[in-house]
């Protein structure tokens, strides 16, 4: 538990390790900026299974779907995992539709 | 002991490929004097009882889980046994060697210590060594994907009885390893005999590894077995946040497929980011200080099985937006599966 914050947690997944710094830690403002980053490009993909992610205040994120059953995660390891809960599917990054609707996405935000 | 780790050495390969020859050797070298060796099976060749521990090997299949994502509860238990009698000064060690029986997956055993809440805190994996018979390694390779698959996921990949074998069965295995794994660093060994400096000299991430890869061999054999190794390049630098989340995507769907990650990659920070992983399992990454002169180019190989690399590259190019980069794959890898 983090003394700190009073947060359960027992490991950080790959995806969410930063640089840190002669002592061990990581820069905040890095920190904030790289989950808010997150969050974003995940909505973009989500958006195509009609649901959405937000980061949930003291760490993890919050999946919904528009009928709006949410379901937290701990981080990027278990997100993909409470999507597919949610919606059925499993996100997949070379299924050909998803690459289609984030093509078109990108280009209408070109635009 | 490496910063109050202890090492694990995974050693893998089929019955008869020389596993216990090889540990029998180490065992006598001063660096393994408080090595703890863990076996499932016992062979032909005898260690010496005092360090040796016996496990009925036992797996836990995890409820949604992949073949990968299995805990090795033989293991976990075992290792954990090893802290205790650490803590209450019954037995010094510094390094665990699991050797495997021939045709065990190592995945499981790596996820099962980096994802165990105790374990992950004491132990380390730092090397996965493949043994290989040089008289029937092509035999091996041909008929099984265990076979297949230990060498991908080695890191280091010893030849063995290679005064057994012709020159130019040698010279075969050696393009056939390095089709499936070209990271690989292969060496050969006599009856076991080579020393373990030689063998762990370079650290697991060794950027002189990814480096060398681009010169290394381009066969015109085909692939059999399905299994495809393939560099991808990026011309600019990635954004970190973004490219976890196209790869822990990937490899939530498709992690039985990946053999193998690993990449050097420029996200923009004053060094570079070293990534390695089995399958779902991604040893931390590390973040370095600086490129030490080197030029500033991401790269990124995937062994994977039928998966075919133009999805990767399709896929990366819709990403493309999120992650910052184009990304091409470099000619070596596509000569490659040109043939296959």
């Amino acid at each position: 538990m983090c003394m700190a914050c009073g947060q359960m947690f027992s490991s950080i997944h790959w995806s969410d390790r930063l640089k840190t710094d002669e002592k061990g830690f990581v820069d905040q403002r890095v920190l904030l900026r790289t989950r808010q980053m997150k969050v974003s490009v995940t909505n973009k993909i989500l958006g195509y299974y009609g649901l959405s992610v937000r980061n949930r205040p003291g760490g993890g994120y919050t999946v919904m779907n528009r009928t709006g059953r949410a379901l937290l995660c701990k981080d990027f390891g278990d997100l993909w995992f409470q999507v597919q809960k949610l919606c059925g599917k499993t996100v997949d990054p070379l299924d050909p539709d998803l690459l289609s609707y984030l093509e078109a996405k990108t280009d209408q935000e070109d635009v | 002991m490496d910063g109050g780790y202890i090492s694990v050495v995974i050693i893998t390969g089929f019955l008869g490929s020389g596993k216990t020859t090889l540990l029998r050797h180490w065992l006598e070298q001063p660096s393994f004097q408080k090595t703890i060796v863990i076996v499932n099976e016992f062979g032909k060749v005898g260690l010496d009882q005092r360090v040796l521990r016996r496990v009925e090997e036992n797996t836990i299949l995890l409820g949604g889980g992949c073949a990968c994502c299995q805990v090795r509860a033989d293991l976990v238990n075992e290792l954990g046994r090893i802290i205790d009698l650490r803590d209450q000064g019954e037995t010094e060690v510094d390094q665990v060697v699991i050797e495997t029986s021939g045709l065990a997956d190592p995945a499981p055993i790596l996820f099962s210590i980096m994802t165990d809440s105790m374990l992950r805190h004491h132990y380390k994996v730092k090397h996965v060594v493949s043994c290989l018979d040089s008289v029937n390694g092509k035999l091996h390779l041909e008929n099984g994907m265990e076979a297949v698959k230990q060498i991908a996921v080695a890191d280091r990949v010893i030849l063995t009885k290679t005064d057994l074998a012709q020159e130019e069965e040698k010279q075969e295995l050696y393009t056939r390893i390095y089709e499936i794994n070209p990271m690989a660093v292969v060496l050969e060994a006599v009856y076991g005999e080579i020393p373990p400096e030689k063998v762990f000299g370079n650290e697991i991430y060794g950027k002189q590894d990814l480096i060398r890869l681009h010169s290394k061999v381009k066969s015109e054999s085909v692939h059999t077995t399905g299994v495809r190794t393939i560099s991808i390049g990026f011309e600019k630098p990635l954004n970190w946040a973004a490219f976890g989340i196209w790869l822990s995507a990937l490899l939530y769907a498709h992690g039985e497929a990946v053999y193998r990650v690993k990449g050097i990659l420029d996200t923009g920070e004053e060094g570079p980011v070293l990534l390695n992983g089995v399958q779902h399992i991604i040893h931390p990454p590390q973040h370095l200080d600086s490129w030490n002169e080197e030029e500033h180019q991401s790269s990124l190989v995937f062994i994977m099985r039928d998966i075919d690399p133009k999805l990767i590259l399709k896929s990366l190019k819709a990403f493309q937006s999120f992650i910052g980069s184009k990304a091409e794959i470099r000619e070596i890898c596509l000569e490659l599966y040109n043939e296959s």
